[in-house]
């Protein structure tokens, strides 16, 4: 692999772009961070991807003791879109620090914890145990998984609960925290504002979209637990504008998620204000995705004259 | 000038390592079943027996997840490999349309693979479908090591039509046995019927050893008559994957839990089918959760 750092003898070099972002407390070498959920622990793509060219990874949500996850089947295709319900399989918080944080340790790689819990105590131990993890640089609060009964969606739709449960890790950690809102609410900002109260630093826009797929033949849902969460191109639009609410009415940074594929995609979250972006469902149409991304966002700066990504954060121009 | 920059950056771009593999040949061998050749060196110098790769069939977002292809066979040597797939909707649909000298994104090759049994038993093939391409290189590659031995395939499916690559095995020399529902090929009746026959039939099952693919129900039964038999047996999962290569979650199987791990009480335990898998110790699987 040739990296763009490596092409010395090109005047590209000196004229490179600054991709460098600033979400809160966190330095990230470019704006492009790997979803959770979509990129396991990251190990699982290190065979197919140069981690330390990410803005960073978010893993898979832990919680406080491993969890089994959800029976088959997990997964339905829609169009442009993905219905899923893993149900936070994970090997828990312990077997993170143990096994999975000390190999990803290699990397240099901005890589951030996203947790879950079953009460605002779990969330607050989980956080405590991951304060200081060599090797981790943040955690990412999932309020907002909709494929299981304790996955925080209770919290996140809630904005009493998010302030709960968002104070009690502000409390745990001194890291920074990043809190997932959830799309399925009627207005995402008082939210969004709770968070900040409650102390957040920044805010990831969003999760998956609840949803659901039939199979006509069998008349059975396609997912063992009847709805899901949906994922991939379909919700791009209906996340954007979450995001772009988002934006207008809290101060933190903003991360935008949902749908993207591209850098075009990337670059409308950044106009609608977003500091960083997620990628998640595209990791599996092109391991390569995120990477590639960054390039692209690299030549459309070359190409306006853009010197900075700053440059074109919330630029949403009036009609 | 930016201009410039842009085009150098555009060429130094072309060559990430986006893996594409050139389409050989895409052949009908039945009504609705392919079999394509594709030209990729870089998978095909790894592949082994019982390994898969992905395939992106659209540049465009439809269908949106890459599809996986067991590696029929595969020779490292000239840098190619085959896939047999069966059209079943609208990725195979495309697959079936893309001509020769097209390039596709591939990846691969992925999972763990089949051990080459390393005894003197007779070996079974039991295939259901498709099934039979997760086979083929592992009797090449054990009628390679271990010259003379007796193999049979027995493949079944609905009717004639869904009974392929026949051929390439009995020119292996192995010995093959077809059971069709409809009975237009072969004995009338299920593949896992013909397999309880040749089991009840087969004196010394002692010495048998048994490899299976095909759909989980039909697996389910070739795993239970394996047990009713106390005879080993491998089998292929297939499983409805979002990124195989183990991130996702997905296509996981419902596995015994590790006595040495035990907890109180059991916890559920899955397993990966693209990492940890695809090919697993039929005894190791919960069949009660399919």
């Amino acid at each position: 692999m040739i990296r763009v750092e490596e092409m010395s003898d090109i005047d590209s070099v000196k004229t490179k772009p600054n991709l460098e972002v600033t979400i809160g407390p966190l330095e990230l070498s470019n704006p492009v961070i790997a979803a959770s959920g979509t990129f396991g622990y990251g190990l699982e793509f290190s065979d197919q991807v140069d981690l330390c060219r990410l803005g960073g990874l978010v893993v898979k949500g832990l919680s406080l003791e491993p969890r089994p996850g959800n029976p088959q089947p997990r997964l339905a295709e829609t169009t442009a879109g993905l219905l899923n319900s893993i149900g936070l399989q994970n090997v828990g918080v312990r077997a993170f620090l143990e096994e999975k944080l000390p190999e990803l340790a290699d990397y240099d790689c901005c890589v951030l914890a996203n947790i879950f819990g079953e009460s605002p105590e779990e969330y607050m131990r989980v956080a405590e145990m991951l304060d200081g993890a060599e090797g981790l640089s943040g955690l990412e609060v999932n309020v907002s998984c909709p494929n299981v009964k304790e996955g925080g969606a209770q919290f996140g739709t809630d904005p009493q609960k998010t302030r709960e449960v968002v104070a009690g890790v502000r409390k745990a950690t001194r890291m920074p925290v990043i809190v997932k809102l959830s799309p399925n609410v009627s207005d995402i900002r008082p939210i969004a504002r709770a968070a900040e109260e409650a102390g957040a630093d920044a805010l990831s826009v969003s999760n998956t979209f609840l949803g659901m797929a039939i199979d006509v033949e069998t008349r059975r849902p396609r997912l063992s637990t009847v709805t899901g969460g949906l994922s991939g191109p379909a919700i791009k639009p209906l996340a954007l504008r979450l995001v772009w609410e988002t934006v207008n009415a809290v101060n933190i940074p903003v991360i935008g998620v949902g749908g993207i594929v591209s850098a075009e995609d990337a670059l409308e979250y950044i106009i609608a204000g977003a500091h960083a972006i997620q990628i998640g469902t595209a990791n599996f149409m092109d391991p390569l995705a995120c990477i590639n991304i960054v390039d692209e966002l690299e030549t459309y700066l070359l190409e306006h004259g853009i010197q900075d990504i700053s440059e074109l954060r919330g630029t949403l121009a009036e009609k | 000038m930016q201009g410039e920059i842009y085009n150098i950056l555009r060429i130094v771009k072309r060559i990430l390592p986006e893996m594409k593999a050139t389409v050989v040949y895409n052949k009908v061998l039945s009504q609705g079943y392919f079999r394509m050749r594709l030209q990729c060196p870089e998978v095909s110098s790894e592949a082994r027996p019982g390994t898969f790769l992905t395939l992106r069939v659209s540049e465009l977002r439809e269908p949106l997840l890459r599809r996986p292809f067991t590696i029929y066979t595969y020779d490292a040597d000239s840098g190619w490999l085959d896939i047999v797939y069966k059209v079943v909707g609208v990725g195979t649909w495309l697959m079936s349309e893309v001509g020769e000298g097209e390039k596709l994104d591939i990846l691969g090759p992925l999972g763990n693979g089949f051990t080459i049994p390393g005894n003197e038993s007779k070996i079974l093939l039991a295939a259901g479908g498709t099934g039979v391409a997760a086979l083929y290189s592992l009797a090449q590659s054990i009628l390679a090591q271990r010259h003379g031995v007796e193999i049979t395939l027995l493949t079944g499916g609905a009717g004639s039509q869904d009974i392929i690559c026949v051929d390439d095995f009995e020119e292996m020399g192995v010995q093959v046995l077809v059971a069709t529902e409809d009975g237009s090929m072969g004995e009338m009746g299920l593949l896992t019927d013909l397999l309880g026959d040749q089991l009840e039939g087969s004196l010394e099952t002692d010495d048998v050893e048994l490899f299976s693919a095909g759909p989980k129900e039909m697996l389910k039964k070739v795993a239970r008559l394996a047990e009713a038999y106390s005879i080993p047996c491998t089998v292929s999962l297939e499983g409805r994957m979002g990124c195989g290569i183990g991130a996702c979650l997905g296509c996981v199987i419902r596995v015994f839990p590790d006595p040495l791990d035990a907890v109180i009480p059991p916890m559920t335990v899955y397993r990966r089918i693209c990492r940890d898998g695809p090919v697993f110790d039929a005894a190791e699987i919960d069949w009660d959760s399919i």
